[in-house]
């Protein structure tokens, strides 16, 4: 069958009887309306017949335009000269019974951004002898813009444009695109996520604490976890977080608290015998249960809190880790806090743990590789902290350097930690371009710059082989010292990165008033950023904004090749995250620990 | 039926009313489902479509001792109806289209009514000015005549012909395979 087939089997339809009682219809209230004098609404009567009617094309053109609320502009080619209609005029805010208008003007009315595609659709259209279309801005005489339609039209002597005013259409049409466009590209709240667990972060877990004890009375529980062997840590909390949450009412709220240890919000009244019975059924259930062949010990804290607790939610988080560590410290399943603990003790307790974590320096340093993406090449490495837990192993600190920053002691943290990694520079440990935490809060002290000179003296290190990131889940407490400190450091020759950027504190005004060299843009920008169209938008401009200022860009968290090459098609200088490389210890040169530096061949 | 009080405002004889009016309704019986396919290929909403054709309508009723002398009417119909329907987009001043709605692609037609839905279908795929020109044309009108209805140049007439053809063979092809028009 071909179209014509089908164009004459469609022919041989015949409206339906209902469509035929329609239309009698139809004449009937036309008739109705025709007795009761009924006006037709304004348009002023054309009765020609099209059958017979010989007008021209112009004419016929210009009539159907003036009744329609359109301007037409036509150029003659025997006479060489331009008109336009009244109407058309009018739409340019120029009331006018002259028929001739000069090219000139009507280019003066033409937005200058839009004269190059209107000039093009009208020699197109002349050059094929063929009708085109065209929306462009025109400058009416007050100044305003609006937005026009032409049809252009070729006539046997000349060119003929059938003007409508579309701009209430063209601003509808444009906001429709546009709320399209925020739809594909809005993100779920993924923040509150962690990346490698699913399970919902500290930060996220502290708010709803807070939320929960403006509200009402509850319950803080924390289940500290150890696997008695060694397992993927990321694999076990998400298990163990299933575990729980299925223990746990769906009103509960679970999250990471601190790497292997879960806080679970529950709302509501308990007496302290029901709260240690919900800490100790966790601890059991996590107890008995084999994960992939190993077996979980854990133990759990518990604070209750009264209605309007006075203790913040970190503050309740806090009291509930704490039982839990005396928990595990006296040999009990759990250990249960009826009352949140007074604000200076547990201040005390907060900043004993931190002191004696420096003191006793249960801290070690491990270095991750940074990709050149530009040479394919591991060109630099990023000294992280690990803290020792309870157990010994070394873990991911961001629970404990978040408490010594919000009890304000993070700065022996940092000390401790330029010294040591200069320390191990000094020896020999690397010889790549070096990358050294810094919080925000540290650089307010006075003393950290001359800290860092000496430093680098004793161990005989060039300040040239070194970057300071300044971390800045904190805000910048003092933005003088801070801006002191990093003009100082660079004096030395170092450089100073932004880690983070994107979430936090960081500004984008810190980029303007910071001589940072390096901006670091935040893993949640690039853990989705191959099925997250608004991460590449971002990725992408962040990167040219910071080329354009001055600065290289580390993409961190790269989770694949495929995100590593969408990185470098937007110019991203540096890559770091697991699939680069995972952080191995730094270690004396003499103990020969071998970096991980996994062949990378396959990135090219 | 007789209103004799009608007669004096609209200059028509008494004895002829009655005689119009069977003749308008045969009108309108003959011509309405032709000029309301036509003026639906804008994919303007059908209340928009229906008050046009009805304004239309009532004109020639009012003028019908003028417009029953035209050769065919319908042309006459569509093209006032046409330049209602646009005024009022234009007064409207926002879009009047409706949600692209269109329902899936039938598939190869096993009798005529399911050809029209299939033709219907086509033509709503197709920009309305070419939908228009080529309904049109094979309702029987020649091209000056499709220009004095629609305000069109000869030339742009000619194109939008040519290129409704062209699109409506390669749509014919996706829906009736590979022995269509396209393959050719």
């Amino acid at each position: 069958m071909r179209l014509d087939d089908v164009l004459q089997l469609a022919a041989a339809h015949r409206p339906s009887t209902l469509e035929q009682m329609r239309f009698r219809r139809v004449a009937r209230q036309v008739l109705a309306d025709h007795r009761r004098h009924a006006e037709p609404t304004g348009l002023d009567l054309d009765l020609t017949d099209p059958m017979t009617t010989p007008e021209d094309e112009y004419t016929r053109i210009a009539r159907a335009a003036h009744r329609t609320g359109r301007g037409v502009v036509r150029w003659d080619r025997v006479r060489g000269g331009l008109t336009w209609t009244p109407g058309m005029a009018a739409m340019l805010g120029r009331p006018t019974t002259d028929e001739v208008v000069t090219a000139a003007t009507l280019m003066g009315y033409l937005h200058a951004d839009d004269l190059v595609t209107v000039t093009a659709a009208i020699e197109k259209a002349w050059a094929l002898t063929r009708p085109d279309e065209v929306t462009f801005r025109a400058r009416r005489l007050d100044g305003t813009i609006r937005y026009l339609h032409a049809l252009i039209e070729i006539l046997d002597d000349g060119i003929v444009a059938t003007c409508e005013d579309v701009t209430a259409r063209e601003l509808a049409r444009r906001e429709r695109e546009r709320q399209a466009r925020r739809e594909e590209m809005l993100c779920a709240e993924l923040g509150a996520r962690e990346a490698g667990t699913g399970l919902a972060a500290r930060d996220y877990l502290i708010d709803e604490v807070d939320r929960a004890r403006r509200t009402g009375e509850g319950i803080v529980v924390v289940v500290a976890t150890e696997p008695k062997a060694p397992v993927d840590r990321d694999e076990l909390a998400a298990d163990i977080g299933r575990l729980l949450t299925e223990a746990n009412p769906s009103r509960a709220v679970l999250g990471l608290a601190a790497p292997g240890q879960f806080g679970v919000l529950l709302r509501g009244a308990t007496t302290p015998a029901e709260a240690e019975r919900l800490a100790v059924t966790a601890v059991e259930r996590v107890r008995s249960h084999l994960f992939s062949g190993v077996r979980v010990n854990a133990w759990a804290g518990a604070v209750r809190f009264p209605q309007g607790a006075e203790a913040s939610g970190f503050e309740l988080l806090s009291d509930a880790e704490h039982a839990a560590r005396q928990a595990r410290r006296s040999g009990h399943v759990a250990q249960i806090a009826a009352t949140p603990a007074g604000r200076a003790v547990r201040l005390r307790r907060s900043r004993a743990t931190v002191l004696s974590a420096v003191a006793n320096e249960r801290f070690a340093l491990f270095a991750q590789p940074i990709l050149d993406l530009d040479l394919n090449r591991v060109t630099r490495h990023e000294i992280l902290l690990r803290v020792r837990g309870e157990s010994g192993d070394p873990v991911a600190p961001w629970a404990f350097l978040d408490t010594a920053e919000r009890i304000g002691q993070i700065l022996p943290v940092d000390r401790w930690v330029i010294d040591h990694a200069i320390k191990l520079i000094g020896q020999g440990a690397l010889d790549s371009h070096c990358q050294i935490n810094v919080s925000g809060r540290s650089l307010a002290d006075p003393g950290l710059l001359d800290h860092v000179t000496r430093s680098l003296t004793k161990h005989n290190v060039r300040a040239g082989r070194l970057t300071f990131e300044i971390t800045e889940t904190a805000a910048i407490e003092n933005r003088n010292e801070a801006l002191a400190f990093a003009t100082g450091i660079r004096q030395l020759g170092a450089q100073l990165a932004l880690d983070d950027f994107g979430t936090g504190h960081a500004s984008l005004l810190h980029l303007r008033t910071l001589p940072v060299d390096l901006v670091k843009i935040d893993g949640r920008f690039i853990t989705g950023l191959t099925r997250t169209p608004a991460d590449r938008s971002l990725v992408e401009r962040l990167t040219m904004i910071c080329h354009d200022l001055g600065m290289r860009v580390v993409a961190e968290c790269v989770p694949d090749d495929e995100t590593a090459a969408l990185l470098r098609g937007y110019s991203v200088d540096f890559a770091q995250g697991f699939h680069i490389g995972r952080p191995v210890p730094m270690a004396d040169p003499a103990e020969h620990i071998e970096l991980d530096l996994r062949p990378i061949s396959k990135l090219g | 039926m007789s209103h004799p009080h009608h007669a004096a405002r609209w200059d028509e004889p008494e004895h002829l009313d009655d005689r119009y009016d069977t003749e308008f309704n045969e009108l309108v019986f003959q011509t309405y489902a032709k000029a309301e396919g036509v003026l639906r290929l804008g994919g303007d909403h059908q209340d928009l479509v229906r008050d046009a054709l009805h304004e239309a309508y009532l004109i020639a009723r009012r003028k019908w001792a003028e417009i029953r002398e035209f050769d065919a009417p319908l042309g006459w119909v569509i093209k006032t109806a046409h330049n209602v329907l646009r005024r009022e987009k234009a007064k409207a001043g926002r879009e009047t289209m409706l949600p692209e709605e269109l329902p899936g692609a039938p598939g190869t037609p096993a009798d005529s009514w399911e050809a029209e839905q299939l033709r219907r279908h086509w033509l709503g795929q197709l920009p309305p000015r070419q939908a228009r020109v080529f309904e049109l044309a094979e309702e029987g009108f020649t091209n000056p005549e499709i220009g004095r209805i629609l305000g069109l140049a000869d030339s742009s007439v000619r194109f939008y012909k040519h290129a409704a053809r062209r699109r409506l063979r390669e749509l014919a092809g996706e829906t009736l395979g590979g022995d269509a028009d396209a393959a050719r």
